[in-house]
């Protein structure tokens, strides 16, 4: 599904990713980790598009296409979903009316026929009850004034409506409480089946407990230094990324 | 006839309001106020008076709804009311009366009025008041006055609907006057449906008792020029003046909002903020001046501009200006410009909305934050469905 080769990434003319390797197959769940400031989230914005990364060498094909050369639209509209770690607060513009354009430009994409109100709000309110995400962000505008548990499970109910096939998530369980985790997880979790990937990006592995990944890799100063499987968040957890050895292995 | 020539005497139905013109003035290019905004061409274009053209005003039947009083007016004359039933709004037209004003546009439209327009309301509305003013002429300049009038502890929400179907250029110059009881709560709305040959001056102004509220929300776009002169002279005490207004206009349209508020009683909160949106070439003027006179004491002022440029080449020429000759207020003034913001239009285009898209999405989202002032929600509603917004 993805295949990164030789990634070189700079923001504001900082090199951030430096040679970075990454493959990631239909149906498989990666986890991301690595200290602060190691490139993770440079790497998920680099894949959503996102305008702060400059792409110096190296390159990226999605289901077997450039993706350097796609829009972030293009890329959505191909099933790249990024959940951002801080999503952006959009005064003025209602959630559901949001969430229904980006729908139905999305059917719009795949030459599907657009769904209508009714249809739309029904899709909707069954999703938040079974998943059980408090339907009051729903007539709020676009993350303003949401908590941050609110944010994060908005950018679940998209994630859910859209059924993206790449998701990329940065942090989705920062500012949650163990409740709130398990929502989400079990929302992630019923999205999955052998065509859809994830690319998780956490510190922590609370949330590879309940999202179990079929790799771990560990990146340190822009490239991946060790890849493994759960085993190695285990170890982190108990040893921490000091006593990871300097042995780069991957996969 | 050209109204810079001022070869319109034959017209003249008020010689009084002519006096105070010809005392006052038109604004001419040397204006300070006027700089960005040059009235020239208006002045130098040849309309005919008043020349009406028909229309069909079943077909905006479909604005009447249970939720409000309505009152259709074609070029400022009622034609047709739903109001009746209520008697607790007048309407009714007299011989004018004097009045006064430092803006030489209001006496240019009560020089060819002979009548005034005059809405009474007498006691608290449970519904609001929906005046669909339907403007249709040809080639013409269009004067009108109407009279708001609230009687003492009453609340009311209106909203003015402006509607165009006027053919070739025509030039409006509506007078709004806003009278308040002691203690009367009017919370106004005035929203613009123009078309791109028509040039709209709204000149306001207010007789405010002691205690009043007047909140007023002005949503322009797509005259070729459009101003909003706010004349407020507040006497009373425990005042409270809001204008909060939005202006979006693209190509070479131009747009101003021009306010000279006094305030010479005590407790008085007068805010004025403007949001414009400029594409392409267009401009706009925020022309604000709040003086505090020494017995205006425990004012409370703001003055905001806020502007999106969403071209190289459209300008913004903002001026909020406080004169204050007192020592006990507090007074905010400020004039922001910037883009559009980058991580909001990325946002959107990573769920797959286009970026067109996405930026029109974020145009209306500005738009609907000046709306939401708006407190009545079945008028706040209204207006969102006449701009076709958020619609899920």
């Amino acid at each position: 599904m993805l295949d990164i080769q030789n990634l070189h990434v700079s923001i504001n003319k900082k090199e951030i990713l430096k040679g970075l390797n990454l493959t990631i197959k239909a149906g498989e769940v990666h986890a991301l980790m690595g200290v602060n400031g190691s490139g993770k989230s440079t790497l998920a914005k680099t894949l959503s598009a996102h305008y702060d990364c400059l792409v110096s060498s190296g390159q990226i094909k999605y289901k077997n296409k450039d993706l350097l050369i796609q829009s972030a639209t293009q890329r959505a509209n191909d099933g790249i979903f990024m959940s951002f770690q801080n999503p952006v607060e959009v005064a003025g513009i209602n959630n559901m009316y949001f969430l229904k354009t980006a729908l139905n430009e999305k059917r719009k994409s795949k030459q599907q026929e657009e769904l209508n109100a009714a249809s739309f709000l029904k899709l909707v309110k069954n999703t938040v009850k079974e998943f059980g995400i408090d339907d009051s962000i729903l007539k709020r505008n676009l993350n303003e004034g949401f908590s941050g548990g609110e944010k994060k499970r908005n950018e679940l109910l998209q994630l859910l409506i859209l059924e993206p096939d790449l998701l990329l998530l940065d942090e989705i369980d920062s500012g949650l409480d163990i409740d709130a985790i398990k929502i989400v997880a079990n929302g992630i979790n019923s999205l999955l089946d052998k065509n859809k990937s994830v690319l998780m990006i956490t510190h922590y592995d609370r949330m590879l407990e309940l999202i179990k990944p079929d790799f771990v890799h560990i990146l340190q100063d822009g490239k991946i230094i060790k890849t493994g499987d759960y085993s190695l968040a285990l170890q982190l957890e108990k040893s921490g990324f000091k006593n990871l050895g300097d042995k780069h292995e991957t996969f | 006839m050209k109204l810079f020539e001022l070869d319109f005497k034959n017209h003249i139905k008020d010689t009084i309001a002519y006096e105070s013109l010809q005392k006052l003035k038109l604004p001419n290019k040397k204006t300070e106020e006027f700089k960005k905004f040059n009235l020239n061409d208006i002045f130098t274009t040849q309309y005919k008076l008043n020349d009406s053209t028909s229309i069909t005003l079943d077909k905006y039947k479909y604005l009447i709804s249970d939720k409000f009083y309505t009152i259709f007016l074609l070029n400022s004359q009622i034609k047709e009311s739903h109001t009746f039933v209520n008697e607790n709004i007048q309407y009714s037209q007299n011989k004018k009366k004097c009045t006064t004003s430092n803006n030489a546009l209001y006496h240019l439209g009560e020089t060819f009025l002979e009548y005034e327009n005059n809405i009474n309301i007498s006691k608290n509305l449970d519904k609001p008041l929906l005046l669909i003013n339907l403007c249709a002429a040809n080639n013409s300049f269009i004067p009108s006055s109407l009279n708001f009038s609230l009687e003492k502890n009453c609340t009311a929400d209106i909203l003015e609907l402006f509607i165009s179907e006027n053919h070739q250029e025509c030039f409006l110059n509506v007078n709004r006057a806003f009278n308040l009881s002691k203690s009367a709560i009017l919370n106004y709305t005035k929203q613009e449906k123009f078309l791109e040959n028509d040039s709209v001056f709204f000149n306001f102004n207010s007789d405010l008792e002691q205690k009043s509220t007047l909140n007023i929300v002005s949503i322009d776009s797509n005259a070729k020029k459009s101003l909003n002169s706010w004349d407020f002279i507040l006497n009373n005490e425990n005042i409270s003046l809001s204008i909060n207004a939005i202006t979006n206009i693209n190509k070479r349209k131009s747009s101003a909002n021009i306010a000279n508020i006094i305030h010479n009683g005590k407790n008085i909160t007068s805010i004025v903020n403007v949001r414009h949106i400029l594409k392409d070439y267009s401009s706009a003027v925020f022309d604000v001046k709040s003086t505090i006179n020494k017995k205006a004491i425990n004012a409370n002022i703001l003055q905001s501009s806020q502007t999106t440029l969403l071209s190289d080449d459209a300008q913004i020429n903002a001026q909020p200006r406080l004169l204050i000759h007192t020592d006990e207020l507090e007074a905010k003034h400020s004039a922001t410009c910037g883009a559009i913001n980058e991580e909001e239009l990325y946002y959107l285009t990573s769920r797959g909305i286009s970026k067109n898209k996405a930026l029109n999405m974020i145009i209306e989202s500005l738009e609907t934050q000046t709306i939401n002032k708006i407190q009545n929600t079945i008028l706040k509603d209204f207006v969102l469905k006449i701009k076709g917004k958020n619609n899920v």
